[in-house]
């Protein structure tokens, strides 16, 4: 019984408190001289891991390391900074690799 | 003979300050470009840093060669800060209106030149784009002591297939430029192939004189 109790409590502590990828999409990106700011911002930030940017699926991805966060505000404002408009933000725990497969099928 | 002496010093302090204005004046928040422009008669290397999406500075170094009357070459240096007015972000499309101001200062290869040695210049760009058209109107305004000096440049780029950022972007852009003030005024063309990534850009391109330029940009 105590074991259960352990793995349990052990399971619990392992999974992620919040989603681990932050996904957006984005109004203006159209140039990818200019978008480069956007990858520019992302990766200077401690918590984020990686960063795809796709002017086709007007979407920016940002993948966070384990146990950061990065408030939605920060996120929106990093973009605005770069120069584009968020329409919308949602936190998932697909990988960026997951997101674009999924963009791929059209899904 | 004076006011062509003066026109063609005009000229040139307004090519070269003209010269620096490619792309966007304004970059990304704590974005910092590198400029090059080379053409047979003159070359020049220009920074700019934008503290933010909204405003940026700039400051180069221009060389334009062998203008008649100035004794050789005519050296600038110049500072610009940029601003942008009005940014529209749409969907598949964006556009811009921003507004820029400066100050060059020319050094003549023959000391005795009587052409002015500042000039101030203040300029507009409006431009609307997709990833596969790109328009652009560009206004400036040089005034020195002695005269002043206006360009307006329209452009039209197509680009013949969507790049992205893992794809590097190929754009054929004609140019329309009006150059007016003291006694010139003159009209031309230009055509130019455009190809850029992320963090680099160059524009090759011909007048209709057969007259080469290129434009080299990196970012970081």
């Amino acid at each position: 019984m105590n074991r259960f109790v352990l793995t349990a409590l052990l399971a619990l502590a392992a999974a992620p408190a919040f989603a681990n990828t932050l996904r957006m999409e984005v109004n203006g990106l159209v140039c990818a001289f200019c978008a480069n700011g956007i990858t520019k911002a992302f990766t200077a930030k401690p918590e984020v891991a990686d960063v795809h940017v796709s002017l086709e699926d007007r979407l920016v991805a940002v993948a966070l390391k384990p146990g950061q966060d990065l408030a939605d505000a920060a996120v929106k404002k990093a973009l605005e900074d770069a120069g584009y408009t968020v329409v919308s933000l949602e936190r998932t725990d697909l990988t960026i690799e997951q997101i674009k497969a999924e963009v791929a099928r059209g899904t | 003979m004076k006011s062509s002496f003066f026109a063609r010093g005009a000229s040139a302090l307004a090519l070269l300050l003209a010269a620096g204005v490619q792309a966007r004046p304004v970059g990304y928040a704590d974005g910092h470009m590198l400029m090059i422009d080379a053409a047979p008669d003159y070359q020049q290397v220009a920074y700019t840093y934008s503290p933010s999406f909204r405003w940026s500075m700039s400051a180069g170094h221009a060389r334009i060669e062998a203008v008649e009357d100035a004794g050789g070459n005519v050296d600038v240096t110049f500072v610009r800060s940029a601003r942008l007015l009005r940014r529209w972000n749409l969907p598949s499309a964006q556009g811009n209106a921003f507004v820029w101001g400066g100050a060059g200062r020319a050094r003549y290869a023959n000391p005795a030149s009587a052409l002015d040695n500042g000039v101030w210049h203040a300029g507009l760009q409006l431009d609307y784009e997709t990833r596969r058209i790109y328009t652009a109107f560009v206004t400036e305004y040089f005034r020195g002591d002695q005269w002043s000096f206006r360009s307006d440049v329209a452009s039209l780029g197509v680009a013949p297939y969507e790049h992205d950022m893992n794809r590097m972007a190929t754009w054929i852009v004609l140019k329309a430029k009006r150059s007016s003030g003291m006694t010139m005024d003159e009209t031309n063309a230009e055509l130019a192939l455009r190809f850029f990534t992320p963090t680099w850009w160059i524009d090759a391109g011909v007048d209709q004189d057969g007259r080469p330029a290129v434009n080299l940009m990196f970012n970081f």
